[in-house]
């Protein structure tokens, strides 16, 4: 068995060009030293697997080639070889993670005075440089200020939060970026050929989509694609190799999901336990097929921010179209809760069948909007019946019943003053609405004013004319009928309705008996406004958001004092 | 012991199997799985595999490498267990130190670091560089509950090879020698399809634990608030009941639902999840399930184990 190298070391990027999806580093690098403006201390920050190391020591090679600086490192001279094989007596590469010390960079300042010993630059290239501990970053803070000028600092990390800002701030840095696929992939395909071993394109694809973005994770699993499935790679070995479950399985357990399946979803759970695929990846799997469910349900197969396969669509699109968005958001919520608990337990599959009975036992919810709808209709039938609506159901008997109960109810004397107050009754729904919207206008024009309005109720709305009914003796009665008052009512009401509009105000007659259901009526001019603020309120982000933290429902909505 | 006396995982076998057959061995593995399912017994073997005199891609057993390997004692299997709470970077350094030099007379100079997630992070750190480029003929192979414990820096330089749980009877296969039959059917569905943890496993105290949860159920807090004490009391036996008690709800949502005697996990508690099952909504047994992981977390993260269990018992049995 002869040593045998891994892709992502043999295939480490030897000059710039190689350096994939970096060009921003790459093209910043090239020119300083064709123009000969080199700093004399880099940071390379960035994710694991981008090429921060690979970029050290190209840099390093170019500024000390035989024929440079150079651009491109000719790789062929002694100091491009030296350096590749790692054993060049002017590039030091320093291990920063196991030489943390304030020792360790003592030593450093010591030897960083001498000479290069053949080359143009000594290159110090210290990786993992944010586990150094404080004491040595500040023992290196003068050094790399201003190092004699045949140093040069190349610093590499994963984490550049962790690193004090005044050696930050002595660094010129660069950001490495994930690397897109598309850009993984042509790497890797690359590669495959040169190597000599055939993967399908859509293995292949599956390798860069897993590797999120690292070159080095996605040549350490083409490793073990090759190993696995030797000369010639099938999708299925991938799948194998990565656990991933085949998306089939996805469509047909939120398929049992939807159909509210139990049996079905637990034998799928059963199967792609015996199977042996990774739960925990499957459950990511799921949520962010559910994902897709939501984004196609919000805005349709075309979607850009779909990235999966046609005839998947299809599918995500069939599925979607027989669940309202609300059901697959809850659905999706409560996946994720399942997933957020498998990383941490014993026995994921306990978690997931659990998950995915919860998920199927889901009992549907209806869309805001129509449970909305609902309230209000049932609200103008509540108030078309009267504010003496004890019995609140419905019907031409129980109405009748209850014109009696009023009769017995009211004294002979004060029934024969005015007519009883349910003059509301007659009023249309449309008239309702606006009164409605008065009211809210009212209240952001005169709230005094509103406090008192709202204890009445719409007795007449027409073109020219609003009638409002206020139970007889009330405070708001007498306030209401002030000329002044009337007045500023009127002054709100033109500039509401845009037109002139004459405001009467009424007494309703109400005995002792009735004024408890004159509360009643007064709610009922209450609920008039108060369903619009229920309406306001229950579309607002932030009562949304509590509701859902507090697994609560919205019993009440109360106006509050003075508003 | 070779790769063909290991129970189960035969995908994980098969890839190795591979790796060694085609030569093409990386320089860094990463075995994960849950605790007691063989995963550092297969990192074993795969060392004994790499080494063996006769190259079959199995460990032959008799050969001098796989005699000292199976002692413990060959100069080129390096172990690195935890001391005390974590794998500490010192550790690291001398291993560093170590394997500077060529291996002693291995083909392949085998480094294990068993309990990987409990590499502090700067031992992790230090680690790296070695990872990414140790010297040649040197394979690190890194054993790990889950991925999750370790920075994804680690994650990148390995190639990651996934332990499944063991299928019942699959764990059954391992524990037969060494536990009785009745042993096995009390303990083996509480494992969760480990071994390992089935043989952590006390049946004495299993039984009694079960018995309290049976006695739990009755409709007296005062009873179950005695439960607790008595569970706080014992240690490990909180932890223990609420696994039970997770496995007991789980059976009866699974009845709830399916009505399948073939699905549970506690065949012994049959009769009582028939009983209790009926009496109780999907909606109930749910929540149940769910606060249970919570309260499981507040004990992780110590909250007073006594009141965890109070709370646990008093909120089982509602509707």
């Amino acid at each position: 068995m002869g040593s045998y190298l891994v892709i992502a070391r043999k295939w480490r990027p030897q000059v710039f060009e190689e350096l994939a999806g970096q060009e921003h580093v790459t093209r910043t690098l090239q020119n300083a030293i064709a123009t000969n403006r080199l700093a004399h201390a880099f940071l390379f920050a960035g994710p694991r697997g981008v090429g921060k190391t690979s970029a050290a020591r190209i840099l390093a090679k170019a500024v000390n080639c035989r024929q440079g600086p150079i651009q491109k490192p000719c790789n062929q001279c002694e100091s491009c070889k030296e350096i590749a094989e790692g054993n060049s007596i002017d590039v030091l590469e320093i291990d920063g993670a196991s030489n943390t010390g304030v020792d360790n960079v003592r030593e450093l300042r010591e030897n960083v005075r001498y000479l290069p010993s053949k080359s143009r630059y000594k290159i110090y290239i210290i990786d993992e440089v944010h586990m150094l501990s404080t004491s040595a970053f500040n023992a290196l803070l003068k050094t790399l200020e201003e190092p004699p000028p045949h140093v040069l600092f190349i610093f590499a990390t994963t984490e550049p939060h962790k690193i004090p800002l005044t050696i930050l701030s002595r660094c010129q840095r660069f950001d490495f970026k994930r690397i897109p696929v598309t850009v993984i992939f042509e790497r890797l395909r690359e590669i495959t050929i040169a190597e000599g071993v055939k993967i399908a394109d859509d293995a292949l694809m599956l390798i860069c989509r897993e590797a999120e973005g690292s070159m080095r994770d996605a040549q350490s699993l083409l490793d073990q694609a090759i190993s696995y499935g030797g000369e010639e790679v099938k999708r299925e070995d991938v799948l194998t190799l990565l656990g991933i479950a085949d998306r089939k399985i996805l469509f047909d357990l939120s398929g049992a999901i939807f159909r509210k399946e139990v049996k079905g979803c637990l034998s799928l759970v059963d199967e792609l336990y015996k199977l042996g695929y990774d739960l925990g990846q499957f459950c990511r799997d799921f949520l962010s097929h559910f994902r897709n469910l939501l984004v196609v349900k919000l805005e349709g197969g075309e979607s850009p921010v779909l990235n999966i396969p046609e005839d998947e669509v299809k599918l995500l699109v069939e599925q979607a179209a027989g669940v309202s968005f609300e059901d697959l958001h809850r659905l999706f919520q409560m996946l994720l809760k399942g997933e957020e608990l498998m990383a941490r337990t014993p026995f994921p599959k306990v978690i997931l069948e659990m998950t995915v009975v919860e998920m199927a036992r889901l009992a549907s919810l209806l869309p805001m909007e129509e449970i909305l709808s609902r309230i209000e209709q049932l609200e103008a039938t509540l108030s078309r019946r009267g504010p003496s609506a004890e019995g609140g159901s419905t019907g031409s008997k129980q109405e009748k019943k209850d014109d009696e109960s009023r009769g017995k109810q009211m004294p002979a004397e004060e029934a024969s003053e005015t007519s009883p107050a349910p003059v509301g009754g007659e009023v249309g729904e449309e008239a309702l609405r606006q009164w409605e919207e008065f009211l809210t206008f009212v209240r952001g024009e005169n709230p005094v004013l509103a406090s008192f309005l709202i204890q009445g109720h719409l007795v007449r709305l027409d073109d020219a004319c609003l009638e409002i009914g206020f139970a007889k003796g009330s405070f708001a009665l007498d306030r209401c009928s002030e000329r002044d008052t009337l007045h500023s009512v009127e002054e709100i009401a033109r500039r509401h309705f845009k037109q002139e509009v004459q405001v009467k105000i009424q007494s309703t007659n109400l005995s002792k008996e009735a004024k408890k259901t004159a509360r009643t009526s007064a709610h009922d001019g209450e609920t008039d406004l108060v369903r619009h603020l229920k309406k306001e309120a229950v579309g607002n982000p932030v009562i949304q958001e509590a509701v859902e933290i507090f697994q609560g429902r919205i019993v009440e909505v109360k106006v509050k004092e003075g508003s | 012991m070779a790769f063909c006396d290991v129970v189960g995982h035969q995908r994980p076998l098969q890839i190795l199997g591979r790796v060694i057959d085609t030569g093409r061995v990386h320089h860094a593995y990463l075995f994960t799985g849950m605790e007691g399912i063989g995963k550092r017994l297969v990192a074993l073997n795969m060392a004994k595999a790499l080494n063996c005199v006769d190259q079959t891609g199995e460990a032959c057993d008799h050969c001098r490498s796989c005699q000292l390997m199976e002692k413990g004692m060959h100069p080129d299997l390096i172990l690195i267990n935890p001391t005390g709470e974590s794998i500490k970077i010192e550790q690291i350094r001398e291993l560093q130190r170590s394997i500077a030099f060529k291996p002693y007379e291995a083909r392949w100079r085998v480094i294990l670091v068993d309990r990987a997630e409990q590499l502090t992070r700067e031992a992790a750190n230090a680690l790296l560089k070695t990872l990414e480029e140790p010297p040649p003929r040197t394979v690190l192979i890194l054993v790990a509950i889950a991925v999750e414990g370790l920075p994804p820096t680690v994650l990148s330089r390995c190639q990651r090879i996934r332990f499944n749980p063991l299928s019942q009877e699959e764990a059954k296969k391992v524990l037969i020698d060494r536990l009785s039959a009745e042993e096995i059917s009390i303990l083996a569905p509480l494992a969760g399809g480990s071994p390992g943890r089935a043989l952590q496993m006390n049946r004495e105290e299993v039984t009694q634990v079960k018995g309290l949860l049976l006695s739990a159920l009755s409709p007296s807090l005062n009873q179950r608030l005695h439960v607790a004490r008595e569970l706080a009391h014992e240690e490990g036996w909180g932890k223990l009941f609420l696994e039970i008690l997770g496995g007991w709800l789980r059976d009866l949502i699974i009845y709830h639902e399916t009505k399948e005697e073939g699905r549970l996990l506690n065949c012994d508690l049959l009769e009582e999840i028939k009983k209790v099952a009926p009496c109780r909504q999907i909606e109930g047994l749910l929540r149940d399930f769910w606060s249970l992981h919570e309260i499981q977390q507040g004990i992780e993260a110590h909250g007073n184990l006594q009141l965890s269990l109070e709370n646990a018992l008093l909120g089982i049995g509602g509707s």
